[in-house]
């Protein structure tokens, strides 16, 4: 394609608002750029946000929200949030709705019952370092697997919170902005879920499991990982 | 922040190795994507074609819509002022200069006592004046014992002409669509009604005469009352009589004149001085000739002879049935609209004006063949 025909030269390294306000001015191209950029990330999303009984809508939901970056393409303006920000808080207003037209309850508490945070931190010093080498890739994987599965186990807004923050990297303060919530409010609903969460994952990964890193142990392991789905 | 909601390096780690994390939208959702981004950016076409015609009719409104529309208050200003306007504009194409008639100074004198029998068919029909001013727009407030006189004039009148209503008639509905004429008669009438004025004066000096018919008719009306006359009653019915009489003469006098050719001569005077002015554009078809062709001074000098051929032969069209397929129709248009159309039939010509009046006058076969060939 011959870019200097566009009616805005971009290339595929420009930032997201770059590509954005040429793809408002005409350029086709940019969008695509855009889609490449993010089209997996905000898919992970939609599904994890939408959990396995929502799996079968994570398509509509994730075709809606770029039907809505399209469609706002003229109007858009970054409003002190990313591009990437606005569009994961597009897919999570539209997966409320997909939930609320299916019957499912999105009507969250606050606080959670007013259950105190209790940091659970004894787990993750018997755990391999995150950048850990290949070896450990089984482990990892087991808790990526467990991790789906507390998720499953969160309520729509705290794992929301939780996914924007860890998935997508957006601070507090924009976490708040996206969601059109208090500063306080998106700071317990991360709280919570990084406590349930911990929790959760604690009590699958025995930290003891780990230890004897063993090829016995690394085969436990690996047949773990077998049966998990 | 606080540390505990620090990035936890361990569940990102978990996220990135989670079973979903190579997980990609379908292709098919991603050329859907992509094609709606590309749609959203397709240049129109520089020229829209126009819908089809069953698309432009679906989308046209209704004719009841049409009808709303038209009927609503803000059009029907509108056509109103539209429809006057076209109305006045006919009557101005239709408006010739016809020749000046001076109302009779004298004439209640003059046609009170009738000359030569003749003049009988004139003097019974009383009720042709009223419908003259009627149609002229003059109020005429006719008071009881006139209009009883009337009824009976035109009983009598009914009696001895039996054509004397249809006559009546068919000159009131020849006169209703030429107001002009109409308010000339109706000027005729009233000039002579100042006229009578004076001749109800002298009425009021002299006895009735037994000679005038129509003073007898006026004068049968009081006697047939039940209170006996006085003078001044004999003076008021001597006075309407004269004033009747007057009527009728006007009435004669508008009906000569419109019986007359006044309208092919009133042609015929228009388009040479507005020809030789300059200020209308006359054309013609002349007989036998497709060809619309300027009315020029030869033309002019053809209408000429035919006028004077019909001279003095003008009759009631209606009593004339219209000649056969043979007729060859001669018209006239001012600056393009249609002014009068002269029909050469086989026993005469046929003079028929845009506002439906016509009359008839019959020729000699030599002189229609004359006049064929133009």
């Amino acid at each position: 394609m011959n870019h200097d025909a566009l009616p805005t030269a971009v290339h595929a390294g420009d930032d997201d608002l770059a590509l954005m306000a040429a793809f408002a001015a005409g350029n086709a191209q940019a969008f695509e750029w855009l889609y490449q950029r993010h089209n997996a990330a905000l898919y992970r999303f939609v599904r994890r946000l939408l959990g396995r009984d929502g799996a079968s809508q994570a398509d509509e939901v994730f075709q809606d929200t770029w039907l809505r970056v399209i469609h706002a393409k003229d109007r858009y303006a970054p409003q002190g949030a990313s591009f990437r920000t606005w569009l994961f808080t597009l897919a999570h207003h539209r997966a409320i709705d997909v939930l609320r037209r299916s019957g499912r309850e999105v009507a969250l508490p606050e606080d959670d019952g007013g259950e105190p945070f209790v940091p659970e931190g004894a787990p993750w010093t018997a755990w391999p370092r995150p950048e850990e080498a290949i070896d450990e890739l089984v482990f990892w994987r087991r808790a990526g697997a467990k991790l789906l599965d507390c998720l499953e186990q969160l309520p729509l807004a705290q794992k929301t919170a939780f996914l924007l923050h860890h998935e997508d990297g957006i601070s507090l303060d924009e976490l708040a902005r996206a969601l059109d919530i208090g500063f306080e409010t998106a700071k317990s609903r991360l709280r919570y879920a990084l406590a349930k969460l911990r929790r959760c994952m604690g009590a699958y990964l025995d930290a003891d499991a780990l230890r004897p890193r063993a090829a016995v142990g690394a085969a436990a392991l690996v047949r773990d990982a077998e049966r998990l789905p | 922040m606080s540390e505990d909601l620090a990035h936890d390096a361990h569940l990102r780690a978990a996220l990135r190795h989670a079973p979903d994390h190579a997980l990609s939208p379908p292709s098919g959702l991603t050329q859907s994507i992509l094609s709606a981004a590309r749609q959203a950016h397709r240049p129109l076409p520089a020229n829209p074609a126009p819908p089809p015609m069953r698309m432009r009719v679906a989308g046209a409104p209704s004719l009841r819509d049409w009808t709303h529309r038209l009927l609503a208050p803000r059009w029907a200003g509108a056509w109103a002022t539209g429809l006057v306007a076209a109305l006045g504009l006919g009557l101005w194409l239709d408006l010739g200069p016809e020749p000046v008639v001076e109302p009779p100074a004298n004439g209640a004198a003059t046609d009170t006592e009738p000359k030569d029998k003749t003049a009988a068919p004139v003097k019974v029909a009383p009720a042709a004046p009223s419908a003259v001013l009627a149609d002229a727009g003059v109020a005429v407030t006719a008071r009881a014992p006139e209009a009883a006189g009337t009824v009976r004039a035109q009983a009598a009148t009914a009696r001895a002409h039996p054509n004397a209503e249809r006559v009546a008639g068919a000159r009131t509905r020849a006169a209703a669509p030429h107001p002009e004429p109409a308010r000339e008669q109706a000027a005729l009438a009233e000039g002579a009604v100042r006229g009578s004025q004076r001749a109800a004066a002298d009425a009021s000096q002299a006895k009735p005469s037994g000679d005038n018919p129509a003073v007898q008719m006026a004068t049968a009306a009081p006697a047939a009352a039940p209170p006996p006359e006085t003078a001044q009653d004999k003076a008021e019915t001597t006075t309407r009589v004269a004033e009747s009489s007057v009527r009728l003469d006007a009435m004669r006098r508008a009906e000569s004149l419109r019986l007359q050719p006044a309208s092919p001569q009133a042609l015929l005077s228009r388009a040479q001085s507005e020809s030789a002015a300059g200020t209308a554009r006359w054309t013609w078809s002349a007989p036998g000739r497709p060809t619309i062709t300027p009315f020029d001074a030869d033309a002019q000098a053809w209408l000429s002879h035919v006028l004077s051929a019909a001279q003095g032969r003008w009759q009631d069209s209606a009593e004339h049935a219209a000649g056969g397929g043979d007729a060859v129709e001669v018209r006239w248009w001012r600056d393009g609209w249609p002014s009068a159309t002269l029909r050469i039939e086989s026993g005469g010509v046929r003079w028929i004006e845009p506002g439906g009046r016509s009359l008839y006058a019959p020729l000699e076969a030599a002189t229609v063949q004359r006049l064929r060939s133009y």
